[in-house]
C-alpha cells in the first residue's frame, strides 16, 4: 500500500474520509505542525516513504523550483484544480472517485511527478520527462 | 536517508522560484517595466536569461526599485546605488533593511544593518558613493518585508494573512501560518463555496479567507 501526505491546500476531512476507508493517508496538520517548511514536508515523506499529494496552479512556474525537488527523491503527485474554481464537494468527489488509480501509479515506488487533471483521466508526468523537454 | 551532506537545500532566497510575471503582479507593475528594472537588481550572480526564473530576493530587490520610483528617484540613481552597494554589501543589495531613501538619492545606513525602524539621522548617500544626506519615510509595503538576522530579507507580507516566504510552498503565497495557498480558498470561492465552508474545511479563520480572497482579486485586476 502507498503512504501519501496530503499537502495543507487539501481539507483534513478529505483526508479523515480516506482513513476511513482504508487508505493509509496523513495530512501536514495532523504529521507535522501547521505551516510546516518545505523542507520538513519532503524530508517526513522521505523519511516515511511517502507521496506528497499537493496542489499546482500552474505548471510554467513549478518547474522553476523543480531542479530543487528533484534532489529530494520524494514523489509528488500534483493536483491541478479545474481554472474556474472546485468547490469543496467537487473535491472531495473527485479524490473519492480517483485515489486508486493515483495508488496505482506510484505503486513501483520510483521517485516521479505526476499532474493529475480534473479533465483527464491519464496524468501528465512532469518528471523524468522535464529532463528530456529542457 | 537523508544526512547532513545529503539533504537537499530547500527555501533559499537565493533559487529561482517566480515567473517575471508573477513578480509583476505582486509588485503592481507592468511586465514590461519588471523586465527593465530586473536590469537594474545589482549584485545578480548572471543577467536575467528567461525561461530561468527569478529569486525571492529579486521579488524584494524589485520591491524596493519601485519604492524608489515612486517617490522619485531617478534610474541613474539607482544604477550608481547599485554599483556602490554591491561593493559594500555584497550580492542582492537592495534586499537588505539597510536601504532607504529622502526621495532624490538611494541611501544606506553603514552602522545599523539590522535595524528595523526608518533611520532619522544622518546616513551614506550610495549613489553618491557615501556622500551624507538626510532621509524620509519609505512606503509601508517594505515595513512588511521581513529580515533576519544578517538584515536580509526572508518573508513578505502583502497583506496582514498573506505571506510569502520561499522556504514555504516554494514562496508562493499563502495563508500566514499555513501551507494553505491564497490561490485555493480564492478558487474554492469562485466556484461557490461560501466564507463559512472554506474557514471549515481549510480551518481557517474568516477575516484570514477573506484576506486570501482580496488578495487574489487584486492579483486578478492587475493582470487584467
Amino acid at each position: 500500500m502507498v503512504r501519501f501526505l496530503f499537502d495543507e491546500c487539501i481539507s483534513h476531512r478529505i483526508v479523515d474520509e480516506l482513513k476511513i476507508m482504508g487508505y493509509d493517508v496523513s495530512s501536514v496538520g495532523s504529521a507535522l505542525p501547521r505551516g510546516s517548511k518545505d523542507e520538513d514536508v519532503l524530508g517526513w515523506c522521505h523519511r516515511h516513504d511517502a507521496v506528497l499529494v499537493t496542489k499546482d496552479y500552474k505548471i510554467k512556474r513549478t518547474k522553476q523550483y523543480l531542479p530543487q525537488l528533484r534532489n529530494t527523491g520524494v514523489s509528488i503527485a500534483f493536483i491541478r484544480p479545474p481554472r474556474k474554481g472546485w468547490k469543496y464537494q467537487k473535491e472531495f468527489q473527485w479524490f473519492l472517485g480517483r485515489i486508486d488509480q493515483v495508488e496505482a501509479d506510484f505503486q513501483d515506488r520510483s521517485p516521479r511527478y505526476l499532474r493529475y487533471s480534473t479533465s483527464r483521466l491519464a496524468p501528465e508526468q512532469i518528471w523524468p520527462n522535464l529532463d528530456r523537454d529542457s | 536517508m537523508w544526512t547532513a551532506q545529503t539533504r537537499p537545500r530547500l527555501g533559499s532566497s537565493y533559487e529561482p522560484l517566480y515567473l517575471l510575471g508573477d513578480i509583476a503582479r505582486y509588485a503592481s507593475i507592468h511586465p514590461s517595466t519588471a523586465r527593465s528594472w530586473v536590469r537594474l537588481i545589482p549584485g545578480r550572480s548572471a543577467p536575467y536569461a528567461p525561461p530561468t526564473g527569478l529569486s525571492f530576493l529579486d521579488l524584494v530587490s524589485i520591491l524596493v526599485i519601485r519604492e524608489l520610483r515612486d517617490i522619485g528617484v531617478k534610474p541613474r540613481r539607482i544604477r550608481i546605488a547599485e554599483k556602490y552597494l554591491t561593493e559594500r554589501l555584497g550580492p542582492y543589495p537592495f534586499a537588505h533593511n539597510t536601504i532607504w531613501s529622502d526621495g532624490h538619492h538611494v541611501l544606506f545606513d553603514p552602522e545599523s544593518p539590522l535595524r528595523t525602524e526608518v533611520p532619522q539621522e544622518y546616513l551614506e548617500s550610495a549613489d553618491k558613493r557615501g556622500q551624507g544626506a538626510f532621509v524620509s519615510l519609505l512606503r509601508e509595503d517594505l515595513h512588511r518585508v521581513i529580515y533576519n538576522e544578517q538584515g536580509i530579507a526572508v518573508a513578505w507580507e502583502p497583506m496582514g494573512a498573506v505571506e510569502l516566504d520561499p522556504s514555504l510552498q516554494f514562496g508562493q503565497p499563502r495563508v500566514k501560518g499555513t501551507r494553505v495557498l491564497t490561490q485555493t480558498v480564492q478558487r474554492m470561492h469562485m466556484a461557490g463555496d461560501s466564507i463559512e465552508t472554506i474557514s471549515l474545511v481549510l480551518r481557517l479563520p474568516q477575516r484570514d479567507v477573506h484576506e486570501a480572497i482580496e488578495w487574489e482579486r487584486r492579483l486578478l485586476a492587475r493582470a487584467a
